[in-house]
């Protein structure tokens, strides 16, 4: 199970890249407050040890999700972007991947309109805290790339 | 006064005979996936007529098949 959420076709790595972007930008913004004179980067509060984990943790999921795209590449040969992080679907020509890939979009569309109100409510209900307007978003990513993992699951069993 | 409605549900399957033929013509998944420009898995899925192709594909397949498609295809209704 493990190899199929890792898989190189997987969106567990989009996930982890944006989940780690947000924390990194979080933290950035975390040094920037607003004065009279508008704003002013206060490096004070400015986690420069948390943020040199965080982007040697993005280094470590770049490396990993590199890793598997090459042996997927090579084993299917395939032609996965390396750099462009362009989604594998954008290669497809298969009609039944096709048919895959457009069940699990309609579904991570039926999920965002239902998902996106309450992540609006909820940033309005924590709009003062960075952090948890933070985790807000991961929550509603997490929901919206483990939708899409789910429907485009026995693709990657095959693959 | 009470109104019954009867609903009549008909569920139909595609049956296909891509193995056998496929097999007579002595071609391998993987070669018949490659005339028909889709991969061995959908071949596969196909035969085990757990995806039902699209019209284009199925006249595809049995032109390389060289059956008619009424030879090819059947639809059971249950």
């Amino acid at each position: 199970m493990l190899h199929k959420i890792f898989h190189a076709l997987s969106p567990v790595w989009q996930l982890l890249f944006a989940t780690l972007s947000i924390a990194i930008i979080a933290n950035m913004f975390t040094a920037v407050s607003s004065t009279t004179n508008g704003l002013t980067i206060d490096f004070t509060r400015f986690n420069s040890d948390l943020n040199l984990l965080l982007v040697g943790l993005l280094g470590v999921v770049g490396w990993l999700a590199h890793r598997q795209i090459v042996r997927y590449n090579n084993e299917s040969g395939a032609n996965l972007s390396l750099w462009t992080l362009s989604p594998p679907e954008l290669l497809e020509t298969d009609e039944r991947t096709k048919a895959v890939s457009a069940k699990a979009t309609r579904a991570v569309y039926v999920y965002s309109n239902y998902a996106l109100p309450i992540l609006i409510v909820a940033i309005l209900f924590v709009h003062n805290s960075l952090l948890l307007i933070s985790i807000a978003v991961v929550i509603y990513l997490v929901g919206y790339y483990g939708t899409y993992l789910r429907d485009i699951w026995p693709l990657l069993d095959e693959a | 006064m009470l109104s019954i409605l009867y609903t009549v549900s008909m569920s139909s399957r595609l049956l296909n005979t891509i193995y056998e033929k496929r097999t007579a013509n002595r071609l391998t998944q993987s070669e018949l996936a490659k005339q028909v420009g889709v991969t061995r898995q959908t071949i596969a899925a196909i035969e085990k007529e757990a995806y039902a192709p699209s019209a284009l594909l199925a006249f595809q397949l049995a032109r390389a098949l060289g059956t008619p498609i009424n030879e090819l295809f059947q639809l059971e209704e249950s």
